[in-house]
């Protein structure tokens, strides 16, 4: 008897229930819910998880192999009085602002060279972009072998050019290792800022231009008043975009100079490595990091604020 | 187009292009030519007589074969491109469940986006209850 009322209500329990998950799928807002699921997962494992971990490291007092205690903001105290954090603040911003000018510049002039019609045109754009496809440990230590004081390419041409008379220490140096980590990044950058720049120009109608050059605008005044204000919208969250990846540089920095020497390419990502792991004080190495947190977070709220406003109207 | 004179045309495009070029290209062509160094020529310094930077007159697969030989880049490629398709694959699964409405307005991905909306609400019931956009 048992064994026949479960055989009889099995497949019934089997098919309301599916009945009842599909009407809830029906409704919008439960699919919507279902679908945006597996992102949220994602994020909140791989981003939020790190993240809180992160604050909690930065207010206690933990070591590698000692889980520590909460001390309060004692580890932000500390920065305050760390000269070499401030180098590192210093470092960054001067990193980032440098950068960005020259890669905006740069990138732009690039990209209204290739929006011309030339022969070779596809095969230019691709090679153009490989500075940005290859992973950058690897194009970075290209140039470290570059920049290398003893075999540097660099340095031969400029003697045979006859520019200088005895050998450059491009990484030794302190005031050149801060310009070699930047001309290594504005070589990376470059072809990012062109190609999405490039993007950007192929969306502005030709006519405009025309209509410009009819009314008697010299090329000057059309890239000024024509395609600048149009590509404005592109131009802005290309840039922020940048800033962000910029200020929290690491990888190029660490391969090249390893934030030396003596610290005068110390940035806050890879000061952050050197004393949360090379030290191994990770409550400190946390602190640094999230030092970072609020510059970049006003760069995020700026962008949206303004991808916002470029939606709407 | 640049109006007036050829020489305008060579000193306003192709000559800072071919700059760009040069120098994005430059370290690919250095990686290159190092990969066929011979090791002697290598390690020699920029200030000897004999330094020849762009060119190397005695080519060697060493480096290649040493590569391929003598360390497991078979099994670093393999491992590379299994994280590659495998977190594609992942965010492609994620962005498309959960891609917000402007990238619907693209019309090439409208299309698709249409086309799996639809197969995905016959898979619910046959019945669309998305609202295609």
């Amino acid at each position: 008897m048992a064994i026949s009322s479960y055989a009889l209500t099995e497949p019934y329990a089997r098919a309301s229930r599916r009945g009842a998950i599909t009407r809830l799928l029906e409704d919008e807002r439960w699919l919507a819910l279902v679908l945006l699921l597996p992102t949220v997962l994602l994020l909140a494992v791989f981003i939020a998880y790190p993240f809180v971990i992160g604050v909690e490291l930065s207010v206690t007092d933990a070591k590698v192999g000692v889980p520590g205690s909460f001390v309060g903001l004692h580890n932000f105290a500390v920065l305050a009085n760390d000269s070499i954090f401030r180098t590192a603040v210093w470092n960054t911003f001067v990193y980032t602002g440098v950068t960005t000018v020259f890669k905006l510049a740069l990138g732009l002039w690039l990209a209204l060279l290739l929006n011309r019609h030339f022969k070779g045109k596809a095969l230019t754009r691709a090679f153009v972009l490989l500075p940005f496809i290859i992973p950058t440990v690897l194009s970075t230590f290209a140039w470290k072998w570059m920049f290398d004081p003893t075999f540097s390419v660099i340095n031969w041409t400029l003697f045979q050019l006859g520019l200088i008379h005895g050998r450059i220490n491009w990484l030794g140096d302190p005031g050149l290792a801060m310009v070699s980590i930047i001309i290594v990044n504005v070589w990376r950058g470059v072809p990012f800022y062109a190609i999405s720049l490039l993007a950007g120009l192929q969306t502005i109608s030709p006519e405009l231009h025309e209509a410009a050059a009819i009314d008697g605008a010299r090329p000057w005044q059309r890239f000024w008043h024509v395609t600048w204000p149009l590509l404005l919208p592109v131009t802005m969250v290309v840039v922020l975009f940048s800033i962000i990846q910029t200020f929290a540089d690491f990888q190029l920095v660490y391969v090249l100079t390893g934030g030396g020497p003596a610290n005068s390419t110390q940035l806050f990502a890879t000061y952050a490595y050197q004393i949360g792991v090379g030290t191994g004080l990770l409550s400190q190495g946390a602190a640094i990091s999230l030092a970072m947190f609020p510059v970049l977070l006003i760069v995020v709220i700026v962008q949206l604020l303004y991808i916002r406003r470029v939606e709407i109207h | 187009m640049i109006e007036g004179a050829k020489w305008r045309r060579w000193i306003y495009f192709y000559l800072p292009l071919g700059l760009f070029v040069f120098t994005l290209l430059f370290p690919f062509y250095w990686m290159l030519v190092t990969t066929f160094r011979p090791d002697n020529e290598l390690y020699r310094p920029w200030m000897a007589p004999n330094y020849t930077p762009f060119w190397t007159s005695h080519p060697t697969l060493d480096h290649i074969k040493y590569l391929f030989n003598e360390t497991l880049f078979g099994t670093w490629m393999i491992n590379t491109l299994f994280i590659a398709l495998a977190s594609t694959a992942i965010s492609l699964f994620c962005g498309l469940l959960a891609r917000p409405p402007t990238l619907m307005s693209s019309p090439s991905f409208s299309h698709i986006a249409t086309r799996a909306s639809i197969r995905s609400s016959t898979v619910l019931r046959g019945r669309s209850t998305m609202p295609i956009r």
